[in-house]
């Protein structure tokens, strides 16, 4: 069997542990009440997303290192878990948002770096399905991988760089204790899956340009001329 | 908001919209790459 299986399996375990305790278990929030029970799936979606851009740079210069496609889908299958969290997290915020600061959206630093993150490695995906040549796409993706990166510090940072709305870093030190435990078991179920997801991908992306690489598609030629047969 | 205490009451819709889409969105995405996964081998 292979391993990604199982680490997923647990992974759906614990987020349902860990999203059942938040959910029903801990005690609401002293300021957002029940609301902030989102916090539960928001951290954790957050948290992950980030690693799997930080995976993403790792694979993106491992890939220009060795110029392996192994590593190249790496690097697409991370960047694509990355989007789809990235995605999420911006949809989970807009909704958060909205009982709390009494708007889906504002410009707020965090929001609006995070919104540039999401446009800039959706951005990879689309530069990388626009090359045909397998050696070229390698570059292509992984050089636009390490520069839309460069956003993500950016991300991280912008609660400490800038006055925003936005809540500080969410860590055992600025979440009270009975809200750590289901916030960790939530954070490490969602990295589980997200890592199942990301090898299933990588097999996927791998084995098709495995594929391509080993059967390149020919150019048109132009048809033979044919000669009229002599009676 | 209940008076005086600061803090939110209800917003449960809020919650359960935010749950009701993480899963989907976990669930769906899991399936689409599982599926597609199996089909590489």
């Amino acid at each position: 069997m292979r391993w990604e299986l199982p680490l997923t399996a647990l992974g759906l375990l614990l987020l349902v542990v860990g999203h059942g305790i938040g959910l029903f278990v801990a005690p609401p929030e002293a300021m957002m009440g029940d609301v902030g029970r989102i916090l539960y799936a928001h951290v954790p979606t957050a948290w992950v997303a980030l690693v799997a851009y930080l995976a993403a740079f790792v694979a993106a210069v491992g890939s220009l290192w060795s110029g392996r496609f192994t590593w190249d889908a790496a690097v697409a299958a991370t960047v694509e878990v990355g989007v789809v969290l990235n995605g999420l997290l911006l949809a989970q915020g807009s909704i958060w948002a909205r009982p709390t600061w009494g708007v889906y959206w504002t410009w707020d630093p965090r929001l609006t770096t995070t919104a540039v993150m999401f446009v800039m490695f959706v951005g990879v995906l689309l530069l990388r399905s626009l090359v045909e040549v397998a050696e070229r796409r390698l570059t292509v993706t992984a050089v636009a991988g390490i520069v839309a990166f460069a956003n993500v510090p950016v991300v991280y940072f912008s609660v400490k760089w800038w006055r925003t709305l936005h809540q500080d870093f969410s860590s055992p030190e600025t979440v009270s204790s009975p809200m750590v435990t289901p916030l960790r078991i939530a954070a490490f179920g969602m990295l589980f899956v997200a890592i199942g997801i990301a090898v299933m991908r990588w097999r996927a992306i791998y084995a098709a340009v495995q594929r391509e690489t080993e059967s390149p598609a020919l150019p048109d030629m132009p048809a033979p001329l044919k000669l009229p047969e002599v009676p | 908001m209940t008076p005086g205490s600061g803090m939110i009451t209800g917003g449960w819709g809020f919650v359960w919209a935010v749950y009701g889409l993480t899963w989907t969105v976990v669930i769906v995405y899991l399936s689409v790459a599982w599926s597609l996964s199996r089909r590489s081998k």
